[in-house]
């Protein structure tokens, strides 16, 4: 009876305001532990995954892994792609790893000198191609952009007090959209100032990684070990 | 409790942020800290004089150093210094809240003073827990931390867990065991669907699925000592099990916990036993809560009850207590308040009592 009361006064007090939620259309198996992020591979077809345990794959149109990289770090958190060349984050020795798409060959590796708070990390990160920069965004609040130059090894650092944790970013049609996976939500944002646009709810716990193809976007959960395919927002 | 409740927030001001992390090689050592303070107010019965419970308490003060010493050994030092207490006065907690070594190989070892790997509230931090205090049946008729070895071993990308050990049985650090030299046993599995449960009790990442666990535990000893308040220990056989059940998603969730004492006391025992010389303790816990972001709020509400079953105290404790907390700064701060009602049949002199709570939290994670 007691214990009925009780049940009875959480239910009453379940209450929450909800925005649009994001359903998936498809799911698909993922082989890989701890995924990190994903990206679409620049032959427009297959994907390019990372791992917490440093290890970056070529993965097919099924999320079938293709062929690892040889070359294991110890934590890559975000991924980007810019002049056909794959930039890693390396979260624990705040370097910058760059590889060849093809091949997954090692190129060189960039100590990055960002000044982040004791125990803040990079997580997500997405090249932006007419600036040649890429930003970088901190995992802990308020978030640290960081606007990175590789050619001129300089940024800037822009601090956003309304973002959550970011998880992974990626361009649609000249859209940006960001992952976040504390509520979890997609968030479009506006390329040139960062605000926000616009947020949707997605049902997928632990979403690390976000990249879109052939008009769908996908997005991987590194609990779930699954690739979820979505059709993309509309404003 | 006007003029308390004055003091209170003049007073409030435990508070410590910072976060380090090393790193040098393949080792990385971080720092963390947790302090958790209230004010208690007791309602008391007409008539009774000695009113000790109505006072500030400083519930935790801890300072956590864990990180990795390889890519296969992790450790965690962990100490609480609001267990240092002026001595003559009760309470037996331990500064030293963890101290150990995992080494992970096909396996996990874990070796040293650490969480007993039994219920699924006690596996749970207090940091993570929505209340002041833990329930009866866990905080304080089963040892929470052991000094002893835990093998553990996920499958299913964690969705199926299964830990077991064995560890001295006294609950508290000691360098001897006691007259019987013999250890205490655990075991637990712990099944979710369709990916692993978190080690809380709220749902503040708001799961965007519905997110169910099942969990069964056991644990087993035969001691020659035993604790005159609390079927904690017991100069006898005592085996206890549970069964516990969780569930979360959109900022909701509910645990539910039956734990089960089956006690065989060596004779000249205090405790009432049946016709088998045996004597049973049970115990249900209910928690719900849920965290609506908009509010920055959590609203909670837990049930727990536990039958002793000690000739002193042969009654059923039951307790309904509300929580409302206020997400300051996410819930690394966090304004709490807590009413507890005491439902248990005996009002005796020594307690029981209803009592409101007020407090804060701070973490530094």
């Amino acid at each position: 009876m007691r214990i009925g009361i009780a049940l009875s006064i959480a239910l009453a007090i379940s209450i929450s305001a909800r925005t649009q939620v994001l359903k998936p259309i498809a799911k698909f198996k993922l082989n890989i532990e701890e995924v990190s992020d994903l990206k679409l591979h620049p032959n427009g077809t297959d994907f390019i995954a990372t791992t917490d345990f440093g290890l970056i794959h070529h993965l097919d149109s099924t999320f079938e892994i293709q062929f690892t990289s040889p070359f294991q770090g110890d934590d890559f958190e975000g991924l980007c792609i810019l002049n056909d060349t794959i930039y890693v984050s390396e979260d624990r020795d705040r370097q910058l790893i760059l590889f060849l798409p093809d091949s997954l060959k090692f190129i060189r590796a960039y100590t990055v000198p960002f000044v982040m708070r004791n125990g803040d990390h990079i997580e997500g990160m997405i090249a932006l191609p007419h600036t040649n920069r890429i930003l970088l965004f901190s995992e802990e609040k308020p978030i640290e952009i960081f606007s990175y130059n590789p050619r001129s090894q300089t940024h800037e650092v822009i601090t956003k007090d309304d973002l959550p944790e970011i998880a992974s970013l990626d361009f649609w049609n000249d859209r940006l959209f960001a992952l976040s996976d504390e509520s979890p939500e997609l968030i479009e944002l506006n390329p040139t100032n960062l605000e926000i646009i616009r947020r949707w709810r997605i049902r997928v716990n632990n979403a690390e990684g976000l990249c879109f193809r052939n008009g769908y976007m996908y997005i991987v959960s590194d609990e779930l070990r699954k690739a979820f395919q979505f059709e993309i927002p509309s404003l | 409790m006007r003029i308390s409740l004055t003091f209170f927030f003049i007073l409030f001001a435990w508070g410590l942020q910072a976060q380090y992390t090393l790193s040098q090689g393949e080792s990385e050592i971080r720092f963390s800290s947790v302090i958790i303070g209230f004010y208690n107010h007791e309602f008391y019965a007409d008539g009774v004089t000695e009113r000790p419970n109505n006072r500030f308490r400083l519930r935790d003060a801890r300072f956590k150093m864990d990180g990795t010493l390889s890519k296969k050994a992790n450790f965690e030092l962990e100490a609480d210094f609001a267990n240092i207490i002026e001595e003559g006065q009760s309470g037996d907690r331990s500064i030293l809240l963890d101290a150990w070594v995992n080494y992970q190989t096909f396996i996990d070892i874990k070796f040293g003073f650490q969480d007993i790997p039994y219920s699924r509230e006690s596996m749970i931090s207090i940091r993570w827990n929505p209340f002041f205090n833990r329930s009866t049946a866990i905080g304080e008729a089963v040892s929470r931390r052991d000094l002893g070895v835990t093998l553990y071993k996920d499958f299913f990308n964690e969705k199926l867990k299964i830990w077991a050990g064995a560890y001295n049985g006294l609950g508290v650090l000691r360098n001897l065991n006691d007259a019987s030299g013999r250890l205490e046993y655990v075991a637990r599995a712990e099944f979710s669907y369709p990916q692993a449960y978190n080690d809380r009790i709220l749902d503040l990442y708001n799961s965007a699925i519905p997110v169910v666990s099942l969990g069964v535990n056991t644990r087993y000893s035969d001691k020659a000592t035993e604790d005159p308040n609390y079927p904690i220990l017991i100069d006898g056989q005592r085996f206890q099990y549970g069964l516990d059940f969780a569930f979360r998603y959109g900022g909701f969730s509910l645990i539910y916990e039956y734990q089960h004492i089956t006690a065989t006391p060596n004779e000249g025992t205090i405790w009432t036993v049946d016709e088998n010389g045996q004597f049973r303790a049970p115990g249900h816990i209910l928690y719900a809560a849920q965290f609506i972001p908009k509010w920055k709020s959590v609203f909670a509400v837990r049930y727990d009850s536990f039958d002793s079953n000690s000739e002193q105290n042969n009654v059923m404790e039951e307790q309904l207590t509300l929580s409302y907390n206020y997400l300051v700064q996410d819930y690394d701060i966090v304004f709490r308040l807590n009413y507890l009602r005491n439902m248990t049949t005996l009002q005796s002199s020594n307690g029981n009592f209803d009592q409101v709570r007020l407090g804060l939290l701070f973490t530094i994670n």
